[in-house]
């Protein structure tokens, strides 16, 4: 299995990508995706598909249909949905859940694994909690190593909201800010997505073991950044962050007094 | 007949959401819970509370709803067999592992699944039903076309119907982690989407919505066939509890009976929205949310003083409610009181007494006790609010 799992940022960089080795791609799915500006047709993609977004029911019917279309090109799913397990049951592709946020202990990612072939374990863990849940997994588990971390999933169209209340012009991926903390707003017709700014890197747990995937999402990349990165882990022009790695986050309110 | 379930923050709210009409409520214990602000139960609370809401013949469903870190699973086993040992009627859970354990365990605990889970599709609720869940609290975010195929499935099926909402799906943001190290998927959320975003050169980008409300679509749900209508809100005081769990009761018994008018449900919006200092809207239920249904410019809450006092008994002898004070009143002051056994009503206040008997011309003090002469008979528990608006006015 090739170890390293990466989203494709542009169609011009495919070709490039598949020279290197030990590279999976990973297509942000168009229709299915929220979060992505580059988002590939069924016909365009040949290996694994990311499907990211929360799905109602004729959304499920028409991506049955799509994936049907691409049997035989697909070699994978990346998926958010639940409901997606029932429509992919019979395709003989990789199943990957990845549940964001949700995916946070070793127990409830053995249940799911189950279910997959493997899990995207969250990457809002500190380092010392990802360790104890590779330690346990039963399976290989898909590892974000490097990435936009993804802050917010909302089904509103916040950033249409916003400029038709202004009247101002309709500009995509906006960044705002809070204080010190940036962030990286994208919007389509399915929805809005807030990421942080600066790209979370934990390219220093490439070496830990029991893993399936080493995913580099590499969303918003340029092509020379992007090449970099996957190439020779390679990130000195790329803004990053460590994040929440060597920083447990507070069970309770409460919490910050004790 | 769908339950209406109620917050309760602590035992207080719990026996005020019983007295003003709610048929089960809902809250965390210490642990495991994602209000943690809250005061929320302990072990003895949560067996306390099941006893009385079952001499009521009323329900209790306790929260397990974080999403569990590998170092919060130590005592989970211990608090889910206690949680059944004293027969809560259920449990509301959004990790896999909740459902999994309880049915290792032999537990007879009622599932429901947390809108955490972002349920909005027939196989997703499959999934669920499969290892074992009974209910699905469907994501805020559902519509009414999925809310029917979803409830076709043969589950349960419980809906918010008010209080506030979440910018995201509910589980899918980790905005108050990035900001503030507070755990918002175990407890914490600092709610970042109510803050200002900065944006150069142009206005704040805020993401904050209106709160939501079904009240316009009560009798459809109720059509529907929807289990539990579920009303957002444990840390909100007693006087919102009564306020808007009343009004519910009052708003589903009236569109059972085919008595809802739209002239009642401006009375009621009016009472709801004044209440939560916020307006509201039905949101995601017949439409995909747009301007109308969010803020634009931050938080614009004013904190109001409509809560004045609490009717603690009344002197049968002397005709005298007996009110301990909440926020300011005086003589001359139109007010209301309200109560699950009584029609609302107006009344001008001509006299206050202190607990010495002697006149005063206002009650200055919060818990300060004060006698008011009254005709009416008024049970213990019903509120005094300001007069904001009469029902004569919208019949």
């Amino acid at each position: 299995m090739k170890k390293k799992l990466v989203t494709v940022n542009s169609k011009e960089i495919i070709n490039d990508l598949r020279e290197i080795d030990n590279v999976t791609l990973l297509y942000p799915l168009k229709s299915f995706c929220v979060g992505n500006e580059v988002l590939f047709e069924i016909e365009e993609i040949d290996d694994f598909v990311l499907v990211n977004r929360i799905l109602d029911d004729e959304d499920l019917d028409l991506l049955k249909k799509v994936l049907n279309k691409g049997k035989g090109n697909i070699k994978g799913i990346v998926f958010d949905d639940l409901g997606v397990l029932d429509i992919i049951k019979d395709l003989n592709i990789v199943k990957i859940l990845l549940l964001d946020h949700l995916a946070t202990n070793y127990e409830s990612i053995n249940y799911y694994l189950e279910y997959v072939d493997s899990v995207v374990v969250s990457n809002d863990l500190t380092e010392e909690e990802i360790k104890e849940i590779l330690n346990k997994s039963k399976k290989g588990l898909v590892l974000n190593v490097f990435g936009l971390k993804t802050l917010m999933y909302s089904r509103r169209l916040l950033l249409t909201n916003y400029n038709k209340f202004h009247n101002l012009e309709f500009k995509n991926n906006e960044v705002a800010s809070i204080e010190n903390k940036k962030f990286r707003i994208i919007e389509n017709e399915y929805g809005t997505k807030f990421y942080a700014l600066k790209y979370y890197n934990a390219l220093k747990l490439l070496e830990l073991e029991n893993v399936f995937f080493y995913w580099y999402d590499t969303t918003l990349l340029n092509k020379e950044d992007t090449l970099k990165l996957i190439k020779e882990n390679n990130v000195e022009n790329i803004e990053c962050d460590e994040l929440f790695l060597n920083k447990a986050t507070i069970y309770k309110v409460g919490d910050i007094d004790a | 007949m769908p339950e209406l379930l109620a917050p309760a923050g602590d035992f207080e709210k719990l026996e005020f959401a019983f007295l003003y009409g709610a048929d089960a409520v809902y809250f965390g214990g210490q642990n495991y819970s994602l209000r943690a602000n809250a005061k929320n139960f302990s072990n003895e609370e949560i067996k306390s509370a099941t006893q009385y809401a079952h001499k009521l013949n009323k329900k209790v469903y306790v929260t397990v709803n974080i999403v569990f870190h590998n170092a919060d699973l130590k005592g989970i086993d211990e608090y889910l067999i206690y949680l059944d040992k004293i027969n809560v009627d259920g449990i509301i859970a959004s990790d896999i592992l909740i459902i999994k354990r309880v049915k290792k365990l032999g537990l007879k605990l009622h599932l429901c699944l947390s809108t955490q889970a972002s349920v909005l599709n027939k196989k997703a609720v499959d999934f669920w039903k499969k290892l074992g869940v009974k209910r699905i609290v469907l994501a805020r975010e559902a519509s009414r076309k999925e809310i029917k195929l979803i409830k076709e499935r043969g589950i349960e099926v419980e809906t918010f119907i008010h209080g506030a909402m979440c910018t995201s799906f509910s589980g899918k943001c980790v905005l108050s982690n990035y900001m503030t190290l507070r755990d918002s998927n175990r407890g914490g959320c600092a709610q970042i989407c109510r803050w200002n975003f900065l944006i150069d050169g142009k206005p704040d980008l805020t993401i904050m919505p209106k709160d939501l409300n079904m009240l316009p679509f009560i009798k459809d749900e109720i059509d529907l066939k929807i289990d539990s209508f579920k009303i957002e809100g444990r840390m909100r005081s007693i006087y919102y509890v009564a306020t808007v769990i009343l009004c519910y009761r009052r708003i589903i018994d009236a569109a059972i009976k085919d008595e809802l008018t739209i002239g009642l449900e401006k009375y009621y919006l009016n009472i709801l929205n004044r209440c939560a200092n916020r307006e509201s809207t039905p949101q995601f239920y017949d439409k995909l949310p747009g301007v109308n249904e969010q803020y634009f410019d931050g938080r614009i809450e004013v904190s109001n003083q409509d809560f004045l006092g609490l009717v603690i008994d009344y002197d049968e002898v002397n005709k005298l409610a007996i009110v301990e004070s909440r926020n300011y009143f005086k003589i001359g002051d139109e007010v209301q009181f309200f109560g699950p056994d009584m029609e609302t009503f107006n009344y001008k206040i001509n006299k206050i007494y202190n607990d010495d008997f002697e006149e005063i011309e206002a009650s200055r003090h919060p818990k300060k006790i004060v006698k008011i002469p009254i005709n009416k008979r008024l049970s213990k528990n019903t509120m005094m609010r300001i007069k904001a608006f009469d029902k004569n006015d919208f019949l």
